[in-house]
């Protein structure tokens, strides 16, 4: 059986392997967010600059600093302090020991490379909390996506309550009107919605980023809907029976059976108000106090294009909350209710 | 403590008809077993008067109340399913109270009616734990434990002992009928197990294809069947049938089944006299199929020559598969019979215990 073993271990490993390549792919441009959000400004200046955060390294010596560059020799590479630059030969001093005195060198010092050393810049996130207005930013966003999402929840749990237990006359047209929604493009729906928001004087406030969420919203309850189908109606009925409401059969059956489908359209919302940009552009392009961290950072991005370290710095923070809230659900998710009540 | 009354009840799910025109009365304390093949409208009865499938003529009383219109949580019922239903987020204790919290029955009054009941089940020490850490016999107990509490007016039961194994569920069936005797209770139970149906019920009803068939207790109904359905349904084995044709001969009456001819008895032959010369079911059940060496005193035997094509040993009883060139029947006979696959033997015919239907309706001769 050693062909076995060997063909799953293989198996295994290739799995593994394409596992770790597509995870790499997924990372890199996060991995690059994170190092520029720690970059000092002066090494997006340097083409030699290492791609993580990085300062050159100097040597004090008698009482003046000097940068330190690689040196080679015949007999091998030295790391040496720069004393004294000259066109074709320039003073070194060891700063390993520096009571040797002067080390002449001779040749071009632009060709050496310098010695860099890892230095992560942590002002960044101060810097760029106070020049964005960061707290404003984020108490925008925090308040359009968690009321959103309360609705967005609160109207499609009910819309895919009625369509998953309720007898409702032609219902599987309504279903099927509702779902065909879902293929209308936003491109299509923008300008009439804004038309009617313009109208209605909505334009300039939260109210067109959060109301329309209190009417559902076929995803949702497409979701949602399917998830209560696999509830076994005679929890429903054993509920009845036993002197619930339907709408305390919702609350005390329904949704504690369902928390793992609940949160996940929860997050999902929430993520997709937090990152979304283009609709709080729209309606918010007046009023900067109000626009959430999408925009906000899209405007930092005009003003300070030639510093992309604040740039990321800003955006690494926005993500904080989402990554934060999508950890915690990964355990509700994980926990799952088990539906294993009733035998089939 | 209510009886319950379905007054010209018919329901229809489109064009199908599951229940019609159902009339019957089921008196207060009442152990009543609906039984029937699958899809004969029994659950659509019982689920009609808990309140979960509506009636689309006719009434439904529970006590002298017409209960059409009143929905399921005012009916005062309380009801154990097939699959149990029970809350998997909730523990047993919850499932239990979960009724009374909503009913707002005080704190102290359901701890000790849920504590009650589970020391009636022997559940007391599961109260903690969540159904899925139960094996089904114990599910089982919850979901009747969950009925209980309620201290409804009536017990509705749609097949609860489906889901068990045969051993557990010759138990549980002597648990439910000892808890009826203690509740005194209405109870009203649906099963397709004619075993059930015989061993608990105070009355059965059969039902097939919507149509009531016959209700009374379970010996009237084993004794004198209504029609050919419920001779059939009820009994294990299953009761034989023979095409035949009543003639005379020398003023005594006979069955003539082509391979063979079986007397009816002196008393009885006023009552086939309007059928004589015509065509008829005769009915007669395994265990009035006797080897003559050991038939019981008290018969009257008619004797039938046959073939034996199977033979099964119970240890208490053989039953022996007979064939003829017309028939083919089975008799339950002593285990010391020397019937063996292949030879020819007689078997006596109890023609006391005989039942004969009309062969167009179906329906007994009485």
């Amino acid at each position: 059986m050693v062909s076995g073993k060997m063909k799953r271990f293989t198996a295994a490993a290739l799995l593994t392997l394409f596992a770790f390549t597509l995870l790499t792919a997924y990372l890199s441009p996060f991995a690059y967010m994170t190092s520029t959000a720690f970059k000092d400004l002066h090494q997006f200046s340097r083409p030699d600059a290492p791609l993580w955060p990085a300062q050159e390294k100097s040597f004090t010596w008698e009482g003046k600093e000097y940068p330190l560059y690689h040196v080679p020799f015949e007999d091998g590479e030295r790391i040496l302090a720069l004393v004294k630059k000259g066109r074709e030969e320039s003073l070194f001093v060891d700063p390993q020991n520096p009571e040797a005195g002067e080390i002449r060198w001779e040749g071009r010092w632009r060709t050496l490379e310098p010695v860099w050393e890892f230095s992560p810049r942590w002002e960044n996130f101060p810097e760029a909390w106070e020049a964005i207005d960061f707290p404003r930013l984020f108490r925008n966003t925090l308040i359009i996506a968690t009321v959103g999402m309360i609705g967005t929840l609160l109207s499609s749990i009910a819309v895919a309550y009625g369509f998953a237990r309720f007898r409702i006359p032609g219902k599987k047209v309504l279903f099927v009107i509702l779902i065909a929604t879902i293929m209308l493009p936003r491109q299509v729906t923008l300008i009439p919605t804004y038309a009617f928001f313009a109208r209605i004087g909505w334009t300039g406030t939260w109210l067109p980023l959060i109301v329309p969420h209190f009417f559902a919203n076929a995803y949702n309850v497409f979701l949602l809907r399917q998830y209560f189908l696999t509830i076994p109606r005679e929890l429903d009925e054993a509920a009845m029976i036993d002197g619930a409401s339907p709408l305390r059969v919702l609350l005390s059956v329904i949704l504690p059976l369902s928390i793992p489908a609940i949160v996940s359209v929860g997050i999902f919302h929430f993520i997709w108000a937090w990152n979304d940009y283009f609709e709080p552009y729209l309606y918010l392009a007046t009023k900067p106090e109000l626009q959430p961290i999408s925009v906000g950072i899209q405007q930092f991005n005009a003003l300070y294009s030639n510093q992309p370290h604040m740039i990321q710095a800003t955006a690494l923070m926005g993500l904080l909350l989402p990554v934060i809230i999508f950890f915690l659900a990964q355990r509700a998710f994980m926990r799952g209710v088990v539906i294993t009540g009733v035998e089939k | 403590m209510a009886s319950v009354t379905y007054e010209h009840v018919t329901k229809r799910f489109g064009d199908v008809v599951a229940v019609n025109d159902l009339n019957l009365h089921i008196e207060d304390k009442e152990f009543l077993v609906f039984v029937g093949p699958s899809g004969c409208g029994k659950s659509t009865s019982l689920r009609m008067l808990a309140g979960l499938e509506e009636v689309t003529e006719g009434k439904i009383y529970i006590g002298d109340r017409v209960v059409n219109d009143v929905p399921p949580k005012d009916r005062d019922i309380a009801m154990v399913f097939q699959s149990y239903a029970l809350y998997p987020h909730m523990t047993v204790y919850d499932n239990m109270a979960f009724g009374l919290k909503l009913r707002k029955v005080p704190k102290q009054e359901i701890d000790r009616r849920v504590k009650e009941a589970a020391e009636i089940l022997g559940i007391a020490h599961l109260l903690d734990r969540k159904p899925k850490q139960l094996s089904g016999g114990q599910r089982q107990r919850v979901a009747v434990g969950r009925a209980i509490v309620r201290e409804p007016n009536v017990f509705l039961m749609d097949e609860p002992l489906s889901n068990l194994d045969a051993k557990l569920r010759v138990q549980a069936r002597a648990e439910i009928s000892k808890l009826h005797k203690r509740l005194g209770t209405t109870f009203i139970y649906v099963t397709h197990d004619q075993v059930e149906a015989m061993t608990m019920g105070t009355r059965i009803a059969v039902l097939k294809d919507g149509i009531l068939q016959q209700v009374d207790t379970p010996q009237t109904l084993y004794d004198y069947p209504a029609n050919v359905f419920v001779a059939g349904f009820i009994g294990s084995p299953a009761m034989n049938f023979f095409d035949a044709t009543l003639i005379e001969e020398n003023g005594q009456m006979y069955a003539d089944c082509k391979d063979f001819r079986l007397p009816i008895p002196k008393d009885n032959q006023a009552i086939y006299k309007p059928y004589l010369g015509k065509e008829v079911i005769v009915g007669v059940r395994p265990e009035h199929i006797h080897d003559p060496e050991y038939s019981p005193p008290g018969i009257q035997p008619a004797i039938v020559e046959a073939t034996v094509d199977v033979t099964e040993l119970m240890g208490n009883e053989v039953i022996v598969y007979l064939t003829t060139p017309h028939a083919t029947f089975l008799g339950r006979f002593d285990p010391r019979t020397d019937a063996r696959v292949g030879m020819t033997k007689a078997a006596a015919f109890d023609v006391g215990r005989i039942h004969i239907f009309d062969k167009a309706t179906e329906k007994a001769i009485r």
